[in-house]
């Protein structure tokens, strides 16, 4: 029963977090570089606090997989890159720090341009070109990152239900 | 545990990296570059200059993807590429700016020498 309840909602988060990165690419914001909110990452970030790290890690891992299929090769391999290690560094934000949930996305939403822009100049050939772009994405990394750390924590706040206990005994 | 919101500490960490990468943004707008490196999978494939303007031209290797210069700047002005990433960079004119297109693994930096290097200035 445990078991296909957090399958079944991790599934749900996957559908969401897919829809949500779609929407963002093909609605044009008025952003520097193509710049998105990245608000895939609130469901991310949702999975790992509330259901546990395998969950959260196989939502990033299967949206590449989505972005390979509706945006192409080089978009996902942006996309995985950006998101593995983002996830990694919230992870360890959240398990060893008691970082705030907008610290947190922000850290998340600045290393997720970082590893773009180290996966945008491996592919290019040339990483210092990529690193020009660097300061206004970690700029654009902290303004998007402080805004789903809001929405977050606003979800947080009003989900009461605390889906950890729920889930493991 | 976890705070919900931000502590003032970490607003502080926010606001003092954003102006270290604002200084950084107006610290490099240096000179205005002389010409700009066009390379394709990292290997510079021309030098233009930007004393000469030229409109809509595309440069061997790098198929549907066109250049203007215009007023000592260089833009990508059309590419069929999927992100239009490079289009959205708009002009460049100062040393070590670049534009970027991905998918095409085309790269455009502004250096400040006229002649054929493989110099980039970061």
């Amino acid at each position: 029963m445990k078991k296909t309840y957090r399958i079944a909602l991790s599934g749900i988060l996957l559908a969401l977090a897919c829809t949500l990165s779609y929407i963002e690419s093909i609605v044009p914001l008025p952003l520097p570089l193509g710049a998105k909110p990245g608000l895939a990452g609130i469901v991310v970030m949702f999975a790992f606090m509330k259901i546990d790290f395998p969950s959260a890690a196989t939502i990033t891992v299967l949206k590449s997989a989505f972005v390979l299929l509706t945006r192409g090769f080089t978009a996902s391999i942006m996309s995985a890159s950006g998101g593995i290690l983002s996830l990694a560094v919230m992870l360890m934000l959240f398990r060893f720090t008691k970082s705030s949930t907008v610290m947190i996305s922000v850290c998340g939403a600045v290393t997720h341009n970082i590893g773009q822009i180290i996966a945008a100049g491996l592919i290019m050939g040339s990483l210092s070109s990529a690193a020009t772009y660097s300061p206004i994405l970690i700029i654009a990394g902290c303004l998007t990152g402080s805004l789903t750390g809001f929405l977050l924590s606003l979800i947080l706040k009003s989900c009461r239900v605390p889906l950890k206990t729920h889930l493991i005994k | 545990m976890n705070t919900r919101f931000l502590k003032l500490s970490e607003a502080l960490i926010i606001i003092i990296v954003i102006l270290l990468c604002l200084l950084i943004i107006f610290l490099r707008n240096g000179n205005n570059g002389k010409s700009a490196i066009i390379s394709i999978n990292g290997k510079t494939a021309a030098v233009i200059p930007l004393s000469k303007e030229s409109e809509h031209f595309s440069v061997k290797g790098a198929d549907n993807i066109f250049f203007t210069v215009h007023n000592g700047c260089i833009y990508v002005d059309s590419s069929d590429c999927t992100d239009k990433i490079c289009m959205k960079t708009g002009k460049i004119n100062k040393c070590g700016e670049s534009i970027i297109c991905l998918p095409k693994k085309v790269s455009v930096t502004i250096s400040d020498s006229t002649e054929n290097t493989d110099v980039i200035v970061g």
